[in-house]
């Protein structure tokens, strides 16, 4: 069973998202804000990481690159995200994203793209 | 001891007190009253000389009231210093003009040949006065040992000799001490003032002595005389010959006050005040009245006590108390002459000294080659010991004349020739002022013309009588022409040969000026000139700029020909304050006309104008200019003048209008940035509702085998989401509403207590659901405030909802309390929470503060609502601010000012 | 000083200078007597004695003015 783990802080956000992953046969995990994040990634080493970027204290791009250097460069990251600028998404590949995903986002997208990444 | 030993002592002990007083005022010139109009007046006073002291006396007992007219012209000149000095003054500080050579000069292009030529006649006729002031000291020693003969040895037996080393040794030490003769000397001016108090004091003591010691009063004195077969002659004017030389006599002193060196150094070289001309206006006059009251009642009194030509009538003044064995009042008197003598010869020689150096020495250094390569770059050392050297030899010259030539003169009569030959300068200096069609050949020519009459008809005769030339041309006339007759040129003879002297000389002078000047036209620097003088008034303000030049020179090169008369600092200074003023770049390389003008003037005070003039060429290359374009410059500069005030004001109004778009600019662009910030922050927010309502409706609609429960939660969270959509999107309105001014808040008259009462209501459910305790601490006696309640109710919900969120989970506690402070009613509203970071308390009323600080845990809330509490409270002209509790958590508070009754 | 000042001046010139010459000083002239004085050095005394209290009245009531007039 492929692992997901989902990093967002909006409650709301991450039920629907957890409920998605669930439904679609992955393991979930979740963590509520950045520095938790990188608990979970170290001891989970989850397949995808769904990664929001605006969180208190670590947010989502130290995240993402923490992962790819010091973790797993094979852990898949897709960031999912209400900032939209060209300039934040050029930053989220620069610091290893596999995808770049705008928030409010298509459910069937998210999941067709977790899928492909997790294979 | 005898006598004579005492006058030396006294005399030299006296000099001794001149060197204080003028080493004590050079070290205390800042004292105010050093440089106070009294000062001044008394300054001017250096005019009455040995010759007052003992030839007016010896003039009036021989010849009466003649001795007077010396004394009408300055007197009549009085009124019109205001006119005529005060506008000379003002030329002299504009061009830097230290002398009357400089002057003429000056005024009729800077001509070299003027300058030198004034000096000349300068020098030909100071000298003959420097030295009766000699030799009235000379002979005044020898009333009091009458047995030596001194002035017959030889010079280092003779006393004379020795007075005229010290004064040198003086005049060098406080006349020539700076090379920039533009500075004041306040020490020599002291002095003179000084000794004019002196030998005031002195003639006034000896005139009460003799009026009211040795006789009865005035009357006594006039009633006495009034039987002497003369005294009728004494006492009037001669009917026949008398109004004439009465007339052109005064018009001689008139020019005189004015023209001579020593007066145009101390009235306008030393002048540090037109303002002072006010008092001098009235007490130089009175001056003039206190020495002159008793010269008449002491000639006559001496015409009595010494019948038949017994003693010198211009040694009345020291035999007639030694006579009555007063020795002490002989004394007294003695020293007032002397005093007389010394302030007249300091002043003259370091004049001349300055003309001299400044019109002859300067120019024949800089014309010839040889000396100037070899001189030029010590030059300033050069001028500074030419002038001390020059004071030696002019007070040696006067010492050789006084003892070759002046000995059987009175001292009237060389006083007067003197007095002739400085009034040639009236015509080319006091009509160029006020004239400005003359010019340089009218002066040329009227110089001319006055110095030959005044060498013929006065000069030619003195030397005459000293023996040097044959008596013939006095009796047959030049050439054996019998109108060619010094003492009776053209024919006429005068009972007064320097009232006729003068008369013709100024004449024909006066009448070459005007001819010559008609007949030839001006040079285009001299027009220059002669426009800057004539209307001094209207260019002194903006002299710098009036002045018409077109040529090419480096500052670099400018400065240090500057700095090596002014010596690198003062130049430096002198620059960097000229820059200032004319707002020059300290970078500039070139130098342009205000730069040349002002150093050529810098330098003028140094050496004089026409040397200035050489110098300045010598690193300026000057181009031709031609007659019209100065004037248009002199128009422009004129209207440049009036139009100045105008645009100065218009300028300043530009400008503070530039700064004003500018900042203007600035809040437009600071606006529209945060308007972009605001916007994008908004729809940002926008963002997260949406994003979930998105995703649980596709869930919703994906999933349709979902569990009932699920499904409902998926839908209250979908609803849930919209409510806060809805709620932010009515903010926003609303924060817009107020932003624009729109939104009206309708005021009236409210009890803060009963706002919290109802807004506590408001929120009970919401609290007990959520376990926090709320309690209230509500001030007893709160004044009334004006106020919207519906709008503090939203401030108040606002802020119990944010204390909420922050609330310690488990312990919630939140604190209203009103109170009053500063004459304000106070709401705060305090829960036991984390507390808010100190750098941060001022920030969280900005828009989403929440939002762009990532710090923060975000909570629950849209991010606008204490940006809409305080815009609330700020309607109410109150103020609201966050700070943390004394023990923990924060503490938001606003208050409003308390209602006026 | 005011421009009326100036003017005041100017006419306390001219008024002395005619005051002082001939033919206005010619009344003066003459070889008698007053009060044990004889009169022409009294009149001039007096003419010039009047010039500087005429001078003081005008300078001094022109003080407070300006002083950058002509």
């Amino acid at each position: 069973m492929k692992k997901v783990l989902i990093v967002d802080d909006e409650p709301n956000i991450l039920m629907s998202l957890e409920f998605l992953m669930k439904k679609n046969g992955y393991k979930v995990f979740i963590a509520r804000d950045g520095a938790e994040a990188l608990g979970t990634v170290q001891d989970e080493l989850p397949d995808v990481v769904i990664l929001d970027i605006m969180m208190p204290e670590v947010d989502g791009y130290e995240v993402c690159e923490f992962i790819k250097k010091k973790v797993n460069a094979n852990i898949k990251v897709v960031f999912l995200t209400a900032k939209g600028k060209e300039s934040d998404f050029d930053k989220g590949y620069q610091v290893g994203a596999d995808f770049y995903m705008t928030k409010p986002f298509s459910t069937k997208k998210l999941v067709d793209k977790v899928n492909e990444l997790a294979n | 001891m005898g006598i004579e030993w005492i006058v030396i002592i006294l005399s030299s002990a006296y000099l001794g007190l001149l060197f204080i007083i003028a080493g004590w005022a050079e070290k205390n010139a800042d004292k105010r009253w050093l440089s106070s109009p009294y000062i001044y007046a008394l300054s001017l006073a250096v005019y009455c000389t040995a010759w007052t002291f003992y030839g007016s006396v010896g003039r009036a007992a021989n010849q009466g009231l003649d001795f007077l007219t010396t004394y009408m012209g300055p007197i009549l000149m009085a009124p019109l210093f205001w006119l005529v000095l005060r506008k000379i003054i003002r030329i002299c500080k504009a061009q830097r003009i230290t002398s009357i050579a400089d002057f003429i000069s000056a005024r009729y292009g800077k001509s070299l040949f003027l300058g030198a030529f004034t000096t000349v006649i300068c020098i030909l006729a100071i000298i003959p006065y420097i030295s009766i002031q000699l030799k009235a000291i000379s002979s005044s020693f020898r009333i009091f040992n009458a047995d030596v003969n001194e002035s017959r040895g030889l010079f280092f037996n003779d006393s004379a000799f020795y007075l005229m080393a010290i004064l040198a040794v003086f005049t060098i030490f406080f006349g020539s001490r700076k090379i920039d003769t533009s500075q004041k000397n306040t020490g020599l001016i002291t002095v003179v003032a000084f000794e004019s108090l002196f030998k005031l004091f002195a003639f006034l003591v000896l005139g009460l002595y003799v009026t009211y010691g040795l006789f009865n009063g005035f009357s006594d004195i006039f009633l006495q005389s009034n039987e002497l077969p003369y005294f009728e002659r004494l006492t009037t004017i001669d009917h026949v010959d008398g109004y004439g030389d009465w007339f052109w006599l005064n018009l001689l002193s008139f020019f005189a006050i004015i023209l001579l060196p020593r007066q145009f150094h101390v009235a306008i070289k030393e002048n540090n005040s037109e303002n002072h001309l006010k008092k001098a206006i009235w007490l130089f006059p009175l001056y003039l009245f206190l020495i002159n009251i008793f010269v008449l009642p002491i000639a006559l009194g001496g015409n009595l006590l010494f019948p038949e030509n017994a003693v010198d009538a211009d040694t009345y003044v020291l035999a007639m108390p030694l006579a009555q064995g007063n020795t002490f009042l002989a004394l007294l008197v003695f020293l007032g002459g002397f005093s007389a003598a010394t302030s007249m010869i300091i002043v003259s020689t370091s004049a001349l000294s300055i003309m001299i150096s400044n019109n002859l020495m300067i120019p024949g250094i800089l014309r010839n080659e040889f000396l100037s390569k070899r001189l030029n770059p010590r030059l300033n050392k050069v001028v500074l010991r030419g002038r001390q050297i020059m004071i030696v030899v002019m007070l040696m010259l006067a010492y050789l004349y006084f003892k070759y030539i002046g000995q059987p003169f009175p001292l009237v009569s060389i006083g007067l020739i003197s007095f002739v030959g400085v009034a040639q300068f009236a015509p080319s200096a006091i009509g160029g002022m006020f004239w400005k069609g003359g010019n340089y050949k009218g002066a040329i020519a009227s110089l001319t013309v006055g110095f030959l009459i005044w060498g013929f008809t006065l000069v030619l005769p003195t030397i005459v009588n000293a023996d040097l030339l044959s008596p013939e041309i006095l009796d047959k006339g030049l050439f054996g022409v019998k109108w060619l007759r010094p003492q009776a040129f053209l024919g006429v003879d005068f009972s007064n040969n320097v009232a006729q002297g003068f008369m013709w000389s100024i004449l024909f002078n006066g009448l070459a000026y005007v001819g010559v000047s008609s007949l030839t036209t001006q040079s285009i620097k001299e027009t220059n000139q002669a426009e800057v003088f004539v209307d001094i008034f209207k260019y002194s303000t903006v002299y710098e700029s009036a002045i018409v030049w077109k040529g090419q020179a480096f500052i670099t090169d400018i400065k240090s020909l500057l700095s090596m008369f002014l010596g690198k600092r003062r130049t430096d200074l002198a620059f960097e304050r000229f820059s200032d003023r004319n707002a020059i770049e300290q970078s500039t390389i070139e130098a342009d006309f205000r730069v040349v003008n002002f150093a050529e003037k810098l330098l003028s005070g140094a050496v004089g104008s026409a040397s200035a003039r050489i110098l300045m060429s010598s690193v300026v290359k000057e181009e031709e200019i031609k007659l019209e374009e100065v004037f248009n410059i002199l128009q422009e500069t004129q209207r440049y003048i009036t139009d100045n005030k105008e645009l100065k004001k218009k300028s300043e109004e530009l400008e503070t209008a530039g700064v004003k778009l500018r900042e203007a600019n600035e809040e437009l662009t600071k606006l529209d940035k945060l308007k972009d910030e605001f916007i994008s922050t908004v729809t940002h927010e926008m963002r997260t509702p949406i994003t979930s309502i998105r995703a649980l409706s596709e869930i919703i609609n994906d999933n349709e085998d979902l569990e009932t429960a699920e499904r409902a939660k998926f839908l209250d969270t979908v609803v849930e989401e919209t409510k806060r959509m809805e709620r932010l999107i009515n903010q926003v309105l609303d924060l817009e509403k107020m932003e624009s001014g729109k939104l009206e808040i309708p005021f009236s008259t409210i009890h803060l207590n009963d706002v919290v009462t109802e807004s506590v209501r408001k929120v009970k459910q919401l609290i007990t659901e959520k376990g926090i305790m709320l309690n209230t601490n509500l001030h007893g006696k709160l004044p009334l405030v004006k106020g919207n309640r519906d709008r503090l109710v939203q401030v108040i919900l606002n802020l119990v909802s944010n204390a909420i969120k922050f609330c310690d989970s488990s312990n919630g506690e939140i604190t209203i309390t009103t109170s009053v402070r500063n004459g304000s009613v106070e709401l705060s509203v305090s829960d036991n929470g984390p507390g808010v970071p100190n750098d941060s308390q001022k920030l969280i009323f900005e828009a989403f503060y929440q939002a762009r600080n990532q710090t923060l845990k975000k909570p629950e809330g849209t991010g606008l609502g204490l940006t809409i509490c305080k815009k609330i409270i700020d309607k109410h002209q109150g103020s609201i601010w966050i700070e943390n509790g004394k023990e923990s958590g924060a503490v938001v508070a606003f208050s409003l000012p308390k209602l006026k009754l | 000083m005011s421009k009326r000042a100036i003017t005041y001046l100017i006419v306390i010139f001219i008024a002395m200078a005619l005051a002082l010459h001939y033919p206005f000083v010619a009344v003066a002239n003459k070889p008698s007597m007053i009060y044990g004085l004889p009169v022409l050095p009294i009149y001039l005394a007096f003419i010039w004695l009047l010039m500087i209290l005429a001078s003081f009245l005008v300078v001094r009531k022109g003080k407070s003015d300006d002083s950058n007039g002509y």
